[in-house]
């Protein structure tokens, strides 16, 4: 807040016509980054900001427009033009350009900004040094966040631009670049994987085992989890410590390992867990090779590698409440169940949903426990390529390794991206720690 | 004169942090009520660390089993040896994988602790316009696994040469956690108030000394927790890595103890279980004996 005090023109006394003059020379500077500033006698800033259109034009001019126009086409002629290498240049380029149309817009606004500061009563000429010193002091931001920005922008978001464009492509087992030119086809894989036949009954299918797959297997770990950190919360128990050294092991062994340990557990001939329930006289339960059960199976596994981490946290949430507060209560002469009711419990959901929210998206996306406990399985016949235990995320990669099927997983892909994108914004605006963050 | 106060600070927090729950309140006398209360929780506690502990102690068991089936008659095994880590040694390329694991970790924690900074340290302590669509930003895109791009993955590391380099991997590994680390680091940077930087800053001190001299000794637990999961991304993931990784010189851990043991036709189930210990080893003791440093940094993010 106090920076941008600095930066802004202040409350001195402008003379008439300053905001006309300065929108005029910020036009200059739209017309070619820096102009204006060169104008208003700004040479160094101006020139750096003109060397930037500069180079901007010359990279368009070079590069640019070929990468721009591959993306459109995606190429003309087999094993000499490679349809998904032209995309990635082509969304490249796009980006890029998305970045200098920002700095094209910051420059205006720089423009006009400086032109008034130049014209108000309080303004004194700087010298280079100094002005270089206000210049850095205002943009230390995009110093220090460019590198992370850079290489979010080019490992998470062009990524995530390709899939999204690959969606709208035929690019599957038939269509494989080099030999083949990709072509756009607009929502046509939409409409297969959503209206029409077998491939949107699986969709479906597999949609509504997903709702109930990250529902369950989000809230039943934080169930346990909080119960069990409100029971170590006892100030009665002893070996709370031995307690807690255990609950934390299923956090921190890798989660690869205690999947591939609790899949061969979970074995329906001589499994170990089939063998002590066949000491209590129940048979051969096929874990991972029938529906109910394998279900039941998938959802105990999230369970028993998911509570440590809910545990862990409201542990520590518990044990940093103010123990006044609960002194306090006690004076009044609440018992301990109302206590947990009116202070522990609702203090507990507050700085636990917001953590809350982001593992019912991570249980979305969960592939992990899929593949490697059931592998999706058992093979359910009413759908295409899938079994009956796949999610989302487990069927488009099915689809896109197994079947080669690209744009139909990269349809899933977007699809999903839609769900997350939306359910998480929703959720976290509504959470009172990101409030209270936008009120910062 | 302020980095005294601070230690001082961080030193009655910790103080209040490492004494037990209960020690506030007074020990209220045990009602008939509050028996009955105390033995369910041991009950349901007991229960529960039961069937933690369960699966541990059978893949124990299981590497020490003398047969090298998963199919024995008994429950557990009758005869015990250590041949299938002497097997593991001698029959797969355990201590390559293990190595290349190792590599990757350190590369990827490096990397990250290194883009991770300058951005959460801009997104806690300065101001500027579009901050909160940052945040918004990094809160969603953290959401997004991997497995969503692995095609455009593929295709981009195969045009850039680095298919099937362990140095891909870490720029994956790295560069996909920036959103969530940056988040955490946000998170616990904003716990250090604001008032020590602007003591030093009026004594003179230049940012750069605020943030060497005050942030970063504040900021240890996190930076050293998020380098822990930086260094634990290679060991835990699997998916990515297969598709990335095809030379069997090359694996990691996990593709290694995968394709290499638990997938083969005729699987040597005491190996899988002894190289799964082993893999699992040094990640559990250093998370179990960092606990309080990484609770630390996790509290910090969740407030």
């Amino acid at each position: 807040m106090r920076q941008k005090q600095i930066n802004a023109p202040g409350a001195a006394a402008l003379p008439s016509g300053a905001h006309s003059a300065a929108a005029a020379e910020a036009a200059c500077s739209a017309i070619f980054c820096g102009a204006g500033l060169l104008i208003q006698k700004r040479f160094l800033l101006g020139t750096v900001y003109a060397l930037v259109e500069a180079a901007a034009i010359a990279l368009f001019h070079f590069w640019g427009r070929d990468a721009i126009q591959g993306l459109i086409t995606l190429g003309h002629t087999p094993m000499q033009d490679h349809s998904l290498v032209l995309m990635v240049y082509g969304i490249l380029a796009a980006i890029i350009f998305a970045g200098y149309l920002i700095f094209w817009i910051c420059n205006i606004r720089a423009t006009y900004r400086s032109g008034l500061k130049l014209r108000s009563s309080t303004y004194r000429q700087e010298t280079t040094a100094e002005s270089l010193r206000t210049w850095s002091h205002g943009h230390a931001h995009v110093l220090f966040l460019a590198p992370g920005i850079i290489a979010i922008a080019a490992v998470v978001l062009l990524p995530l631009v390709f899939s999204i464009c690959l969606a709208f492509t035929d690019y599957d087992a038939g269509h494989q670049p080099p030999a083949h030119i990709l072509n756009w086809v607009g929502l046509e894989n939409y409409r297969d994987l959503l209206v029409l036949g077998q491939y949107a009954k699986t969709f479906f299918g597999i949609l509504g085992w997903t709702a109930v797959w990250s529902l369950c297997s989000s809230v039943l770990p934080y169930f346990l989890g909080i119960i069990l950190a409100v029971l170590l919360s006892n100030p009665h128990l002893r070996g709370r410590k031995f307690f807690k050294f255990i609950y934390i092991l299923p956090w921190a062994i890798p989660g690869y390992i205690t999947l591939l340990v609790l899949q061969s557990m979970f074995d329906t001939g001589y499994g170990f867990i089939n063998q002590i329930l066949g000491l209590f006289g129940i048979d051969n339960i096929r874990w991972l090779t029938s529906v109910g059960p394998a279900r039941c199976a998938l959802i105990l596994v999230s369970i028993w590698t998911g509570f440590s981490y809910p545990m862990m946290l409201s542990e520590n949430i518990i044990k940093n409440i103010p123990k006044d507060v609960y002194e306090a209560a006690t004076l009044d002469g609440a018992s301990s169940f109302r206590v947990f009711r009116s202070i522990t419990f609702p203090l507990l959901m507050n700085s636990i949903s917001p953590i809350f929210i982001m593992s019912v998206a991570g249980a979305f996306n969960n592939f992990n426990t899929i593949y490697l406990i059931t592998g999706g399985g058992p093979l359910n016949l009413d759908y295409q390529s899938a079994g009956s235990t796949d999610i989302l995320i487990t069927w488009l990669f099915k689809l896109t390794i197994t079947n080669n099927k690209y744009n139909y997983g990269a349809a899933i892909s977007t699809i999903l991206f839609i769900f997350i994108a939306a359910f998480s914004i929703i959720n976290l605006r509504k959470t009172r720690a990101f409030r209270e963050e936008e009120l910062a | 004169m302020t980095t005294h106060t601070i230690n001082e600070a961080a030193a009655s927090t910790l103080l209040e942090h490492s004494r037990p729950a209960d020690s506030g309140r007074k020990k209220k006398k045990l009602t008939p009520l509050g028996v009955v209360a105390l033995f369910f929780t041991y009950v349901l506690l007991t229960a529960v660390a039961l069937m933690v502990i369960l699966p541990v102690f059978y893949i124990v068991l299981m590497s020490f089993n003398a047969e090298r089936s998963l199919y024995i008659d008994t429950i557990l095994p009758t005869r015990y040896s250590l041949d299938a880590f002497v097997r593991l040694f001698q029959q797969t390329n355990y201590l390559r994988w293990y190595g290349n694991t190792m590599i990757v970790g350190l590369m990827t924690a490096f990397l990250e602790i290194l883009l991770v900074l300058p951005t959460s340290y801009a997104l806690s302590r300065l101001r500027f316009s579009g901050r909160k669509n940052y945040l918004m930003a990094f809160l969603v895109l953290q959401m997004f696994p991997g497995t969503m791009s692995m095609v455009a993955y593929y295709v981009l590391l195969n045009m850039l040469g680095l298919l099937d380099t362990h140095f891909g991997l870490v720029i994956i590994f790295a560069c996909t956690a920036i959103p969530g680390s940056t988040y955490m680091m946000k998170g616990y940077l904003d716990t250090i108030p604001m008032a020590l930087e602007e003591a030093a800053m009026l004594d003179g001190a230049t940012r750069w000394q605020c943030v060497s001299k005050i942030i970063l000794p504040l900021a240890k637990p996190m930076v050293g927790l998020l380098a822990l999961f930086g260094f634990a991304a290679p060991f835990g993931e699997y998916m990515l890595t297969k598709i990335m990784i095809t030379d069997p010189n090359k694996y990691t851990l996990a593709l290694g103890v995968y394709q290499g043991i638990f997938s083969k036709s005729t699987t040597d189930y005491a190996m899988f279980a002894a190289a799964a210990i082993l893999s699992a080893l040094p990640i559990v003791i250093i998370y179990m004996s960092l606990q309080k440093i990484i609770m630390e940094g996790l509290s910090g993010a969740t407030k």
